[in-house]
């Protein structure tokens, strides 16, 4: 499986499942994970996707497979991150692709886009919030001085299980469902998801909106915590070119709650009619 | 995920697993065998219609695709190909498998249902020749003249049936046939004119499904119905088309029929509309 060589000492991995006639055009499809996971989260989408198009599952700089970092505070960064997609888009493809992400994976598509408006063809942004309301930042505090704190102190496994279950599960989930996402997410160094919750503690897209050229699709859950009427709001009238469409729930993790339901958007939206 | 797995007599057995399933469930394994002078590349098409629920494994049989190639020589028997496969359950799937093959692989996957049944739960044989094709000597002697890749192109609108583009026809022809070592071709073909597993039909206890075409150049659907009629419970699905190999031209459909074929055999039944046998 490929990497890519992003500096002299990092490597950032994606992984590449490719099914397609060789014989016929391939369109590629980026999926892009959030804060603190990795490509391996998105294996639901896989079988409904691949008959489509080549999927492409970049693991950001640091998590999954990708190579360590040395220094978390400056080899993280949404610049880094958005430089490795490019670089990764290049090796891989000499025309534009199709781009989703969800959560903060969406948040480097809207830079993406925005800077590289040649490499994207489509966007489309999943629980995806353009910033961190105060609200949410006191949520993912859970009583701590701040998100960051509490990750410390109560420990990253501990921390991603109490804010999964207040934010991005429903109380209905498989269990197993919940346990492995605790057990995968923890699997990370605890100094790049810290870094990475800093990362995007403090990200505020909105200055990138107004630039997206591409057609853009929003997947949001209905009364999201992390991304509310708002930021919806936002996206609607900055974006150019935007439909937003809802997932009924609550909970932030609707890619893989409602994993079908997302699929069905998605393919609406890329495949042409 | 590649793997290999090294057999006693060293040959090396390329595997490559694709599994979207559930991390923390033990999902059930769908091994999938290529035909003659093929790959796992041929089953690409196929592998987005299973992995979600399924872990499936492709292998490359020996002698072709990136398994060891044999020599011209090499004694080819069912003893050696049913040996390999019992390689690959018991020791990767570890568990009994839902099992399908394509043209010569499907006539191995029904002799290995019928040989193993413990290690089978259900056996899937796309336009499987339960007796091998006539006019394999004359391929030998197109080979032996012209090379694999002459061979290849002149054989391929029969495989792949008429509707097949020649973009298609060129994939097939330069990147799966035509990369077939000659040796580990030639030796194979001067095996397969011997093979002939009627008598083991009757031995396949698990639920079976065979899928035929009406058009095939190589076989009529009365003649695989004959020998169809004798596995027990065994469904025989009919595809409009006039490609011999159903699983290469026709992949989606192909699927589909195999996935509902799957989904009722989770509790032993068969498709009520397609033509069952008594059981």
């Amino acid at each position: 499986m490929p990497f890519v060589k992003v500096s002299q000492t990092i490597d950032v991995y994606y992984d590449k499942t490719d099914f397609l006639d060789p014989w016929r055009e391939k369109p590629i499809l980026i999926l892009q994970h959030g804060n603190g996971r990795s490509g391996a989260f998105w294996y639901r989408w896989l079988a409904r996707l691949s008959k489509h198009f080549v999927v492409i599952r970049p693991d950001m700089r640091g998590v999954g497979q990708s190579g360590k970092v040395g220094d978390v505070n400056t080899d993280i960064s949404i610049e880094h991150c958005v430089s490795d997609l490019v670089a990764i888009i290049k090796a891989e493809s000499h025309r534009a692709v199709f781009y989703c992400g969800e959560s903060m994976g969406g948040i480097l598509g809207i830079v993406l886009a925005s800077k590289f408006p040649e490499l994207i063809q489509k966007l489309v942004l999943v629980a995806t919030p353009v910033f961190i309301s105060e609200t949410m930042k006191a949520r993912y505090a859970m009583g701590h001085g701040s998100r960051l704190d509490a990750m410390k102190k109560m420990g990253i496994r501990q921390w991603v299980l109490e804010t999964s279950v207040l934010t991005r599960f429903p109380p209905d989930c498989e269990p197993a469902l919940l346990n492995w996402y605790v057990d995968e997410f923890a699997k990370g160094q605890p100094e790049v998801l810290v870094r990475y919750s800093e990362l995007v503690n403090s990200a505020n897209a909105s200055v990138f909106l107004p630039q997206i050229a591409s057609p853009t699709l929003a997947i949001m859950p209905t009364q999201g915590q992390i991304t509310d009427a708002e930021q919806e709001q936002l996206l609607s009238t900055l974006v150019k070119d935007i439909q937003i469409e809802h997932i009924d729930s609550p909970y932030h993790m609707i890619h893989l709650t409602h994993h079908d339901d997302c699929i069905d958007k998605v393919l609406k939206f890329l495949l042409p009619t | 995920m590649i793997h290999s797995l090294k057999r006693p007599d060293g040959c090396e057995l390329l595997l490559e697993i694709d599994d979207f399933t559930n991390p923390w469930e033990d999902a059930p394994w769908l091994v999938m065998v290529h035909g003659f002078a093929e790959s796992r590349q041929a089953w690409r098409a196929w592998v987005p219609h299973f992995a979600r629920d399924f872990k499936v494994l492709r292998l490359d049989l020996r002698g072709f695709g990136e398994s060891t190639a044999m020599s011209e020589t090499f004694p080819w028997s069912m003893e050696v190909i049913m040996d390999d496969l019992q390689d690959v359950v018991t020791s990767v799937c570890k568990a009994p498998v839902h099992l399908i093959g394509a043209k010569s692989g499907g006539t191995f996957a029904l002799e290995f249902a019928a040989r193993f049944p413990d290690l089978v739960k259900t056996v899937v044989g796309v336009t499987p020749p339960v007796i091998a094709a006539q006019g394999v000597e004359g391929w030998i002697r197109a080979i032996k003249k012209d090379g694999v890749l002459a061979w290849a192109r002149s054989t391929m609108t029969g495989r792949l049936g008429s509707q097949v583009s020649e973009q298609e026809i060129d994939w097939w022809v330069n990147v799966i046939q035509g990369k077939t070592s000659e040796p580990s071709l030639l030796g194979y073909l001067s095996w397969i004119p011997s093979l002939d597993i009627r008598q083991s039909l009757p031995k396949i206890l698990s639920p079976s499904l065979v899928i035929t075409t009406t058009g095939s150049g190589l076989r009529s659907v009365e003649s695989v119905r004959a020998w169809h009629a004798t596995i027990k419970g065994s469904t025989l699905h009919v595809i409009e088309g006039d490609a011999w190999h159903a699983a290469g031209a026709y992949p989606d459909v192909c699927a589909q029929i195999v996935r509902d074929f799957l989904s009722l055999n989770a509790t032993h039944a068969t498709h009520a509309t397609h033509a069952t046998n008594g059981a």
